[in-house]
């Protein structure tokens, strides 16, 4: 089986050097850097791993090893990026990032060009409009843990901060909403 | 909707905002004015006998003993807030309107950010509730920048920026909130719509050593999206506005201490 790349319910902004992408099945937007997103336009269903390595050094300037190409399709099947994701064979399954780093020896400024996929989950519109802050991004030095940063809005947020974060009719829940003027 | 139609209403108001017609119908018209001050800043007058939604504010008759005076707030016939405070009923009602109009305009992109102006170009604070945004918000404003907004970015198509300006709402020493208009700042508030000139990640971290990280285009992007109001219902508009902001004007990310200091740093990007 060859790698074959989604593009059905999808969105895609080209960016100089990045790919954008906008699932609209599963609500996630991706960032592919420029690895990431050559090696996903290669993904046509006809061209083989070994091709794809070999089409690197021209491309991108990476090594030709077909380690860099597993390496993309694992980040790209999480993604919810293939169609068709071929099995990697037993030595690409254990290389992450910063092994493949050492075992091509790779200094920092190729080290950067390794594929790389950053995930950005889409809330809804309720969520995205209210959703609340939890620790570390929201500022609880004075409370503790995220019953804290509901307290400090007014109701009717707090209450909403407190549904958000715990479970209905859990304790947690019951002392958040008390805590709640 | 027919059980909350045969309720006694007196009248109402019904305005345009972002495209939206909006009504609101009331059982007392003593509370009109109050509410006319929850409208958003661009609301205006429109008789129009149909509105795309429509709320309805319940005012509690005169309790009899034993029985409490709940006041009620529905939108359509979807009850929002139940209950014997009536301010309560109108903090919902501009919380919920702000919602509204950020989730459902048919054409500006709401993104979820803090807003101010310098230099004939907007500084965006992108960032969920509680990170900070207001605070810093307000320590921009003391600097001497205009305030759009500290809760909603406002773009049209062409990635400008529209102000949004509600009064901010404050963190006080005692975990409380106060509202504050920009005046108290000596600060003016925005009218023309501008470009974006700086797009500021920057969550609050108590100690935190500011230290700045240059997103890339992509990262941008990536972090404008996950903080725009109706990104699951208008991704295809909102992406190529987004895209073009995040090519267009510089955006950072950090975590960073006191308001103050920030303020002043942000400032420089656009000096």
């Amino acid at each position: 089986m060859n790698p074959r790349g989604r593009q059905d319910q999808l969105l895609v902004e080209e960016l100089p050097g990045e790919l954008l992408v906008y699932d609209l099945i599963r609500n996630q937007a991706h960032c592919l850097n420029q690895a990431a997103a050559f090696i996903w336009q290669q993904c046509d269903g006809r061209t083989t791993v070994r091709e794809i390595a070999a089409r690197l050094p021209g491309a991108l300037g990476l090594p030709d090893d077909e380690a860099l190409v597993w390496l993309a399709l694992d980040r790209l099947g999480r993604a919810g990026l293939l169609r068709d994701q071929p099995p990697p064979p037993a030595a690409a399954r254990q290389l992450g990032r910063r092994d493949l780093i050492r075992k091509l020896g790779l200094t920092g400024s190729v080290a950067v060009l390794l594929p790389l996929i950053s995930t950005a989950e889409i809330p809804a519109a309720a969520e995205a409009a209210s959703r609340p802050c939890t620790p570390p991004d929201c500022d609880c030095a004075s409370t503790a843990g995220t019953q804290g940063c509901c307290q400090k809005q007014k109701k009717p947020e707090c209450e909403t901060c407190c549904n958000n974060n715990f479970g209905n009719g859990s304790k947690a829940h019951d002392e958040c909403i008390l805590g709640c003027t | 909707m027919g059980k909350l139609d045969r309720l006694g209403w007196a009248g109402g108001i019904s305005f345009q905002s972002h495209g939206l017609c909006i009504g609101i119908r009331v059982n007392d018209l003593e509370v009109v004015p109050r509410i006319q001050n929850s409208l958003p800043h661009d609301a205006v007058a429109d008789p129009a006998p149909v509105v795309d939604y429509l709320y309805s504010v319940y005012i509690g008759t005169r309790p009899r003993r034993g029985v409490q005076n709940f006041h009620q707030l529905y939108l359509e016939t979807d009850r929002l807030a139940r209950t014997v405070d009536l301010e309560d009923i109108f903090e919902t009602l501009e919380s919920q309107l702000d919602f509204l109009i950020a989730s459902e305009a048919p054409h500006d992109i709401f993104i979820h950010a803090g807003a101010v102006a310098w230099n004939e170009r907007v500084i965006i604070l992108p960032g969920p509730s509680m990170s900070g945004k207001t605070m810093l918000v307000a320590a921009l404003l003391q600097a001497g920048a205009t305030y759009y907004s500290d809760d909603f970015a406002v773009l049209d198509e062409n990635g400008a920026v529209h102000p949004f300006p509600r009064p901010l709402s404050l963190r006080q020493a005692d975990g409380g909130r106060r509202k504050a208009e920009a005046v108290e700042f000596n600060a003016p508030v925005g009218v023309q719509p501008l470009p974006v000139g700086l797009v500021a990640d920057t969550a609050y971290q108590p100690g935190a050593t500011w230290r700045a990280h240059t997103l890339t285009p992509g990262r941008a992007l990536l972090t404008l999206l996950k903080n725009t109001v109706p990104a699951q219902t208008r991704a295809r508009d909102a992406l190529p506005v987004l895209r073009d902001i995040a090519l267009r004007a510089p955006a950072i990310k950090g975590r960073r201490d006191e308001a103050d200091q920030m303020a002043h740093l942000l400032l420089q990007y656009l000096s």
